[in-house]
């Protein structure tokens, strides 16, 4: 799992790519948890998971919840099945 | 992308009627033959299910169910052990290593392939 | 209901399912691949499949399970139906039915075939590649035909350490979701911490769903059991089971691939609920309204004598109430013929294919109905005249084109209703009967003598006499040892006729005449001296007086000879003597004959009881009936008679009376 951010002046741009699971929930929790202080607007690109579980889906809820500032957009298929089943798509609003 | 599940067992009839029917269920399949084998395929691949057997030569299921939490690569994976010995000492000692899951042998395919459901999306 | 009741209702079902899979299957195979079809495959397996479980038949459940899943694909188009997979779906509803056979027997069903089961099953996985949706898939709540669709409240709140062991939530709901249709779904995030105070391994989201579904709670419960511990899963029932589909129960439509029937009477079923009841339970009302019907024709009797103003016609009305009764209480035993019908395509696909001939079977008249227990009973004889017929009349494909004929040869199963009776027949188009060869091996065997001589109609019944067959070699399949005699003997202990038509080289065509019922008849009540008989009054023709116009045992009606027989001789009762006679006119089938008597009563309901033991064997008599003052009456055997009278009149009689005419 690898997250790039990118400080675009007026805001940042934030990939996730590859498995966000348990393996990797820590990671992805120390990765965004620079994020959660953000002031701009904070544009989270998830097209690039690969796979997904309740841990890695717990990290991002707990992202959108603190940053009111997320952005999210471009869910991967693995992600958008998951919040489909779970009924998450109004509370994890996902930009067009 | 296909799931792919690690199968640890000594008989050849029972690896390979595992592995037949986890590939009819869509999952990529790898074989081991002991728990010393299974150890050494376990070299940073993913797997997203062990299926092992308990008794088995050179290192019984428990064992390696053992080590291979031990391992940071697949500490967090789900174990399914499938076994004709489903006693209560059994479980607890599988417990204690990290089981959840157990299917008795000899196994239904469907059943196994139910088992593998609950756990593998 | 105790356990063994349900167990027998499953097997029941199970069969009708089968039946449905079966004639759904060879729509296929003839190449109709339709939805519907598709549909009724799938749904006799999910059901079965359904059925089994609640009784915890484990083989059962993972056999139709593994058939379901691939069903499952091709319904979803994922898979295409070719000849390999419809062959294999084939061997699968013949295991399935198997199964259900050794279930009725009481076998261990797990050492049932096992070696079968599990080519059959590793033969559906290869066509479950790459799909989740098909291990599970209990869902498709439209499809949810079997068990209680309940609507089921799930309250999830998983152990802190079930992501560290490996087992994800996901994946569970994941399951469920594919388990029924999941009406609502509230993820609660409400336990989740900020993120620097976030542990990632530690499961914080819980769950509370509704989800709709077939399966028991013991079923749902199960499937936590890798997570039960620590975690709690609260599981409760939120609906009233939802009404169970009725449809399932039908009586299984015709079978019929190509008529367009099948497909009306299955839309039917759906439109009219069917309830299913114990054929015990309708016995026992046909027996009171047998009995009521007697008591009625007593009350009547009774009132005629009291000749008390308005109870008369009080009691003639209360006689039409109770007529309808009876015919309405029989028309619950009446079933439609297509439930026999419907096992031929199977036989005749296997049978042309083993016998390696090319046979079209054509199927008309499947919804004409008969009594339940005639049509089980129909089922052995008719399966042996069309292997007969199949075996022995339809030509190989190098003889029928020798013939000039069409390399498929035709075999039709036709059914119709005919002035009160039940006619079938059984048509080939193959080399008919060849009359030389039959007198030949009847001299042979002694049936007749070598100086016989016979008209054709009495050759043909040759082939019912006992221990005759017309086959050159012996197949499998018809030289079993029973021959036709056998089914003669079948059919006539339904108080019914067989009688042979045949062209040399063109065809045979056999018809089995058949009552509409057992049990209740309209009858035709007749005396001598203070024996009463009564006759099945749809076979009574005319009624006159008995005069002279007769030589021997043939009468003159009108001009045409008609053979008789005095009912006085043929049971040896003394006749009233007081030089008066009548007549009654039967015709059966073909035969029509005269029975003389010395008086008519008139016309009874009369209310058909099997023949004790003693009576049994007599020949002559088809069941004994109560008459309305309590005395009983023996019912005459029609087509027995008609028979003996066309025999004892002799062809001498009739040259007499036909030369008499003539001056």
């Amino acid at each position: 799992m690898i997250v790039r951010v990118e400080d675009a002046s007026t805001l940042v741009n934030v990939a996730i790519e590859g498995d966000c699971t348990i393996y990797a929930a820590a990671d992805l929790r120390a990765a965004l948890l620079p994020l959660v202080k953000e002031t701009r607007p904070v544009m989270v690109d998830l097209g690039g998971i690969t796979e997904l579980d309740c841990a890695g889906l717990q990290v991002l809820l707990a992202l959108q919840k603190e940053c009111a500032l997320a952005l999210f957009s471009n869910p991967a298929p693995c992600l958008r099945q998951a919040l489909d089943l779970l009924n998450l798509n109004r509370t994890f609003a996902i930009e067009a | 992308m296909s799931k792919s599940i690690l199968v640890v067992d000594d008989s050849l009839t029972m690896r390979q009627t595992v592995a037949i029917t986890l590939r009819s269920g869509g999952y990529d399949v790898v074989e081991a033959c002991d728990g010393k084998d299974a150890i050494s395929k376990l070299d940073g691949r993913k797997f997203n299910l062990i299926i092992s057997d308990l008794n088995m030569p050179n290192m019984d299921g428990l064992s390696f169910v053992q080590s291979a939490k031990q391992m940071p690569a697949y500490k967090f994976t789900p174990i399914i052990m499938l076994t004709t010995e489903a006693s209560d000492d059994k479980k607890q000692a599988g417990k204690a290593a990290g089981v959840r899951a157990w299917v008795v042998k000899p196994f239904q395919p469907p059943v196994l392939l139910d088992a593998v459901a609950k756990l593998v999306i | 209901m105790d356990l063994n009741e349900s167990l027998d209702l499953l097997v029941q079902e199970a069969r009708e399912l089968l039946a449905d899979m079966e004639s759904a299957l060879l729509q296929l195979e003839a190449g109709d691949i339709s939805a519907d079809c598709i549909n009724a495959i799938f749904r006799a397996a999910h059901t079965i499949k359904g059925s089994a479980g609640l009784f915890g038949l484990e083989p059962i459940v993972s056999f139709t399970h593994a058939l379901e899943s691939v069903l499952v694909r091709v319904r979803n188009n994922e898979l295409s139906i070719d000849a390999e997979l419809t062959g294999l779906l084939i061997r699968c509803a013949d295991y399935s039915r198997s199964q259900i056979d050794a279930l009725e027997h009481g076998a261990d069903l797990a050492a049932h075939d096992p070696q079968l089961r599990r080519d059959l099953i590793a033969q559906l996985q290869r066509y479950l590649k790459d799909d989740g949706a098909a291990r599970s898939n209990a869902g498709d709540s439209d499809e949810q035909s079997s068990g209680q669709l309940r609507t089921w409240k799930l309250d999830l709140r998983f152990a802190p350490d079930v992501l560290a062991n490996g087992m994800d939530p996901l994946s569970f709901l994941h399951y469920l979701s594919n388990m029924g249709e999941i009406l609502a779904m509230d993820t609660r995030t409400g336990a989740l911490p900020p993120l620097s105070a976030l542990e990632p391994e530690t499961c914080y989201l819980e769950f509370s769903l509704e989800l709709l579904t077939a399966a028991s709670a013991a079923q749902l419960r199960a499937v936590f059991d890798f997570v039960a511990e620590g975690s709690r899963i609260d599981i409760r029932c939120i609906s009233a089971p939802a009404e169970l589909a009725f449809e399932n129960a039908a009586a299984a439509p015709m079978a019929n691939a190509t008529n367009g029937e099948a497909k009306a009477s299955r839309g039917n079923n759906r439109d009219n609920a069917l309830l299913k009841v114990e054929a015990r339970k309708l016995d026992a009302l046909i027996d009171t309204v047998g009995e009521l019907v007697i008591r009625c024709a007593s009350c009547q009797n009774q009132s005629e004598q009291l000749r008390k103003a308005g109870l008369l016609e009080l009691m003639e009305e209360v006689g039409d109430l109770v007529e309808q009764i009876r015919d309405r209480a029989l028309n619950l035993r009446m079933v439609p013929i297509g439930e026999v019908f419907q096992r031929f395509p199977r036989v005749v696909r296997d049978v042309s294919r083993e016998l390696n001939k090319q046979i079209d079977l054509r199927i008309s008249g499947a919804d004409t109905e008969l009594d339940k227990t005639m049509v089980e009973k129909l089922t052995d004889p008719l399966m042996h005249i069309v292997r007969n017929a199949m075996d022995h009349g339809i030509e190989s494909v190098a003889d029928r084109i020798a013939a000039g004929k069409p390399e498929q040869g035709v075999l039709s199963l036709n059914a119709f209703h005919q002035s009160g009776t039940v006619v079938i027949e059984i048509s080939d188009d193959g080399r008919g009967l060849d009359t030389d060869k039959i007198l030949r091996k009847a001299i042979e065997r002694d049936l007749i003598p070598a100086d016989a001589k016979l008209t054709e109609k009495e050759i043909f019944a040759l082939i019912f006499a006992p221990g005759f067959s017309t086959a050159d070699t012996v197949t499998d399949l018809s030289g079993r040892g029973v021959g036709m005699d056998v089914v003669r003997q079948n059919i006539e202990l339904l108080r019914g006729s067989v009688d042979i038509r045949s062209e040399h080289g063109k065809g045979t065509t056999i018809q089995i005449q058949l009552p509409l019922t057992l049990a209740i008849i309209d009858g035709f009540e007749v005396a001598v001296n203070d024996a009463h008989f009564v006759l099945p009054l749809d076979m009574v023709v005319e009624c006159l007086e008995f005069d002279q116009q007769h030589f021997g045992n043939i009468f003159n009606l009108r001009g045409q000879p008609l053979p008789f027989m005095r009912l006085a001789q043929q049971f040896g009762i003394t006749s009233e003597g007081n030089g008066r006679e009548c007549m009654v006119v039967l015709q059966c089938g073909d035969h029509r004959a005269g029975v003389v008597v010395d008086r008519f009563v008139g016309e009874i309901q009369a209310v058909i009881k099997p023949l004790g033991k003693l009576l049994g064997g007599m020949r002559g008599f088809s069941g004994s009936t109560i008459l309305g003052d309590g005395s009983v009456a023996l019912l005459l055997d029609v087509p027995a008679l008609l028979q003996r009278a066309t025999q004892q009149a002799s062809r001498m009689d009739g040259l007499q009376l036909l030369t008499s005419l003539a001056h």
